[in-house]
């Protein structure tokens, strides 16, 4: 049955399906050990429909042909009894060319050999940790996206991911993540190798003292931050209240040297894609250019709603970045550590919260590796710290950006993925505890 | 279901332990946005979680395929990939004995949620929206986002247990933010398990503008020195404070370093037991079998039957949150801890409802302390992944002078460890209020029912941060 024929003549005006069908499996290590391995077979359906322009929309799993057709019948008969919204305004108009984006689907992923990618990880970090903790993913989606305005597409992905946490005593630990579509360019040793050294170097921390430092911020501390940016920038969070960028399309918003773009299309992305979820081509869009907000995150309605054209960040009811970049500056890591005179190197944060989204107020908990810099180098460990800030001010504060960068994504501190450089950021704000 | 799940636990029947749960979840969700009704959703949401352990090994298979040839495929990659997992396995998985069960529960609804329309539904909202409108105070936004669910469910292991449930869940998440001389904004999450009726208990639409008037006031309200004063918590705040620094770090598999990865681990050891951890007027408990409590359950997804659990029993570390796999490691029963937020979710150790028991002072007694401040609400917190250091920044506060509330204050901050949080308790009211969250843990990121609450209570002479 065509469930979008089904839709049209149960009285939807408008109706996208989006089906993926995901074959994946996982293990999950700590203490050195497997703790449980598990798969999912499960096949899932996203259903958008409207009805003078009232709309609804659901995820659908583990119905069969019949009961989906009767779960059809009822989103739209919830349309029906809803009322007409003034943010939508259609679906894209396709059909559309799709150009091939290359390096997000290898068919060898399947049979990747998990327990191996564990124990390679494990024994890589093993070299300078005593323990460690974290988790393998493998993924193998088949995707399709049709639509009542002219869109059929289809298309195939993998993932392979490798998140490992190393630890010698607990507050000496470092993180460290693989992640790739490709089973080239997957490296869980490396993984495993640079989480046992962060544990390492991390050895004996002490309370920190609270002030203003200079921070070197690595991948996953300030990938954290970079995906409230991309979260920021969608048009439903700004509408809904959910971001300090409302109103700042054309301003200076970074430093100059900041540039981020989402670029749906990259080459073995971890969260690239032919099209969004209303079947429009993937693009890359420049979100921030030289400190300047560009754009927000579009789809088809709240293009139309700005006056512009949608950025391909489809969500049909709440857009979503892809792959957020920034993007890298001229020196290397070692340098930009070289240049802080009294600092702090930041590995890895989380627990964001923002006591006002408009204006930007939040703190996060630095945790794993956090050193000190004196006179460019790292003279020793420290913990319990935490910085509070704005992060539009600190957004102002990025001072330099590294040249290499990495893909960062872990748990929902960071995801969609954030492709980062090391980046150093002047003034930040650090408290402690009182008592 | 039954059937399905009897097929599937005997296709296992091969394996040390293996166990099923099938869930059937049914229900809606309205978005409201600034009046605009962003989008209606209907639930149905259908699948199977298998368990096994082969050789010491766990292995889990999620499928919404009930075909007696996916049910099969199911059960076998389980068996696979505890087997491919073995080689690794240093400790072999072992599990609390534990008495099976035969069992069904139901949680009541006086107006039951299948029978309250879209329509209805969102006609509360729209009015909702219009009562804060008819303030006249500047809304940058007004979100909702309302959502029911009935969540059938029926487990059967190995062992013999067999329990079926039916739980109804309503709830109602709101984002108000107000613009004076700047914009303050307030989350809020409201829920319980049970029918429609709870939606008029929480009497929203009082307590939404009132909220409303202070956010308009705070922007131009001063802030109060940093030094030591007596703090007064609200139930909110009691709640929030005992979830993260309390309940969190007394899960046994965090204990264990199960969850070091992402969730982290715990302050707490092995040897943590019987150790204070407060003042002797502090119990906290976490309690599943709370009435209509947005946490509520009656089994663990391990089919171990639920109970209070005291984690601080005067001021002592008393008992760990514990599911059959911690429990077996600890030398202990399960005291039923082990809860999936769908059938796609492996179990794990996880909260219900924690909260501060109360305890024998009066407000007016909590406050009447000389120079202090009194935390109604927040916005911003957090905790280290040890579940030691936290801070809780006040949203609406008032100073307290010679034991009376005086005006709004802004945002003071307590960023305090969880050891001296815990020791400056010093009254604990009689009151008792439990609110709501969805609490995140697991990998994948599984997002769980719990409530979290408590009467007022006093801190004394901690230093504002």
């Amino acid at each position: 049955m065509n469930l979008v024929s089904f839709a049209t003549k149960n009285g939807a005006d408008d109706v996208a399906i989006e089906t993926i069908k995901q074959k994946s499996s996982q293990i999950k290590f700590a203490n050195g050990s497997v703790s449980v391995g598990q798969n999912w077979l499960v096949t899932r359906h996203n259903v958008f429909v409207s009805v003078k322009n009232a709309t609804a929309s659901s995820t659908f799993r583990g119905l069969t042909e019949e009961q989906l057709a009767d779960a059809v019948k009822s989103l739209i008969l919830a349309a029906k009894k809803s009322k007409p919204s003034n943010e939508y305004s259609g679906l894209a108009k396709g059909p559309f060319k799709y150009k091939k984006v290359n390096a997000i689907y290898d068919k060898n992923v399947d049979a990747y050999d998990s327990a191996d990618a564990v124990k390679t990880s494990l024994d890589a970090a093993g070299e300078n940790s005593k323990t460690s903790a974290g988790f393998f993913y493998k993924e193998l989606s088949e995707r399709c996206v049709e639509t009542s305005c002219g869109i059929d597409a289809e298309e195939k992905t993998t993932k392979l991911q490798l998140s490992i946490r190393a630890f010698n005593e607990q507050n000496e630990s470092g993180h460290a993540v693989s992640c790739s579509c490709m089973v080239k360019g997957f490296d869980p040793e490396n993984a495993g190798r640079r989480a046992g050294e962060t544990a390492k170097m991390a050895k004996n921390p002490v309370n920190g003292t609270p002030g203003k430092y200079n921070v070197v911020f690595a991948p996953m501390a300030i990938g954290n931050l970079l995906s409230r940016v991309g979260e920021f920038s969608t048009t439903f969070n700004i509408d809904s209240g959910f971001s300090c960028f409302g109103g700042k399309v054309g301003k200076q918003i970074a430093n100059k040297i900041v540039n981020i773009t989402d670029n749906g299309r990259l080459q073995n992305g971890f969260n690239s894609s032919h099209f969004d979820d209303e079947g429009v081509p993937t693009k890359i869009t420049n979100v921030i250019k030289n400190g300047v907000l560009k754009t927000y995150l579009h789809n088809t309605s709240s293009a139309k709603k700005h006056r512009t054209k949608t950025t391909a960040n489809a969500g049909i009811i709440a857009q979503r970045y892809n792959n957020l970049i920034l993007e890298p500056g001229k020196i290397t890591m070692e340098k930009l550590l070289a240049g802080v005179d009294n600092g702090l190197y930041v590995t890895n944060v989380w627990y964001t919260r923002f006591q006002s989204y408009y204006t930007g107020v939040f703190s996060t908990i630095p945790r794993d590796g956090i050193f000190v810099i004196k006179n460019g180098s790292i003279v020793g460990s420290v913990n319990n710290i935490r910085i509070t800030e704005n992060l539009m001010d600190m957004l102002k504060n990025i001072s330099n950006i590294s040249n290499r960068t990495e893909c960062v994504q872990w748990w929902e501190e960071i995801s969609p993925p954030v492709y980062t450089p090391y980046v150093l950021i002047k003034d930040v704000n650090v408290t402690l505890p009182t008592m | 279901m039954n059937d399905i799940a009897e097929k599937v636990v005997s296709m296992a029947s091969g394996c040390e332990y293996a166990d099923v749960r099938i869930e059937n979840v049914t229900g809606d969700s309205i978005i409201l946005k600034n009046g605009d009704p962003i989008t209606v959703g209907v639930t149905r949401n259908t699948g199977m979680c298998v368990r096994v352990v082969v050789k010491g090994s766990l292995g889990i298979s999620f499928t919404n395929d009930f075909s007696n040839k996916a049910m099969k495929e199911a059960v076998d990659r389980a068996i696979k990939l505890a087997k491919s997992s073995a080689k690794i396995v240093k400790n072999p998985l072992r599990m609390s004995k534990e008495t099976p069960v035969k069992d069904k529960f139901y949680v009541s609804e006086e107006k039951k949620l299948s029978n309250v329309t879209i329509e209805e539904k969102m006609e509360e909202l729209v009015f909702l929206d219009k009562v804060l409108v008819s303030t006249n105070l500047n809304f940058p936004t007004r979100f909702f986002d309302l959502s029911t669910e009935c969540r059938e469910k029926y487990y059967c292991n190995s062992e013999g247990s067999r329990i079926y449930s039916y739980v109804p869940r309503v709830s109602l998440f709101c984002l108000v933010a107000v613009k004076s001389t700047d914009v303050e904004q307030r989350m809020e999450h409201f829920g319980n398990t049970g029918g429609w009726e709870f939606f008029r208990k929480w009497d929203l639409d009082n307590k939404l503008v009132e909220e409303a008037k202070i956010l308009a006031k705070i922007p131009s309200m001063p802030s109060m020195k940093k030094e030591r004063m007596n703090i007064v918590l609200s139930p909110e705040l009691v709640g929030i404070a005992s979830h993260e620094s309390c309940g969190h770090p007394y899960e046994a598999d965090r204990i264990l370093g199960r969850e070091a990865a992402n969730a982290g681990g715990s302050f707490v050891t092995k040897k943590s037991i019987g150790t204070r951890i407060g003042s002797n007027i502090v119990n906290l408990v976490d309690d599943p079998t709370v009435k209509n409590s947005f946490g509520f359950y009656l089994y663990d997804d391990e089919g171990v039957k639920a109970r209070k659990r005291y984690l601080i029993k005067n001021g002592m570390i008393n008992e760990l949150l514990q599911n059959r796999e911690t429990a077996a490691e600890f030398g202990t029963k399960s005291n039923a801890s082990s809860r999936a937020n769908s059938w796609a979710a492996e179990p794990i150790v996880r909260m219900a409802n924690t909260f501060v028991e109360p305890g024998d002072h009066t407000f007016d007694e909590i406050i009447d302390v000389k120079k202090g401040v009194y935390i109604k609400s927040y916005m911003e917190w957090n905790i280290d992944d040890k579940r030691f250091n936290q801070r809780y920044v006040g949203l609406e506060a008032y100073e307290i002078k010679n034991g009376s509330l005086e005006g709004l204050v802004k945002r003071p901050a307590l960023e305090i460890t969880t050891p001296a949080f815990w020791s400056a308790v010093d009254a604990v009211g009689k009151d008792f209020e439990l609110t709501v969250g969805n609490c995140g843990k697991g990998e994948p990121m599984q997002g769980i029912p719990v409530g979290f609450g408590g009467p007022h209570i006093r801190l004394r002479n901690v230093m504002l941060g």
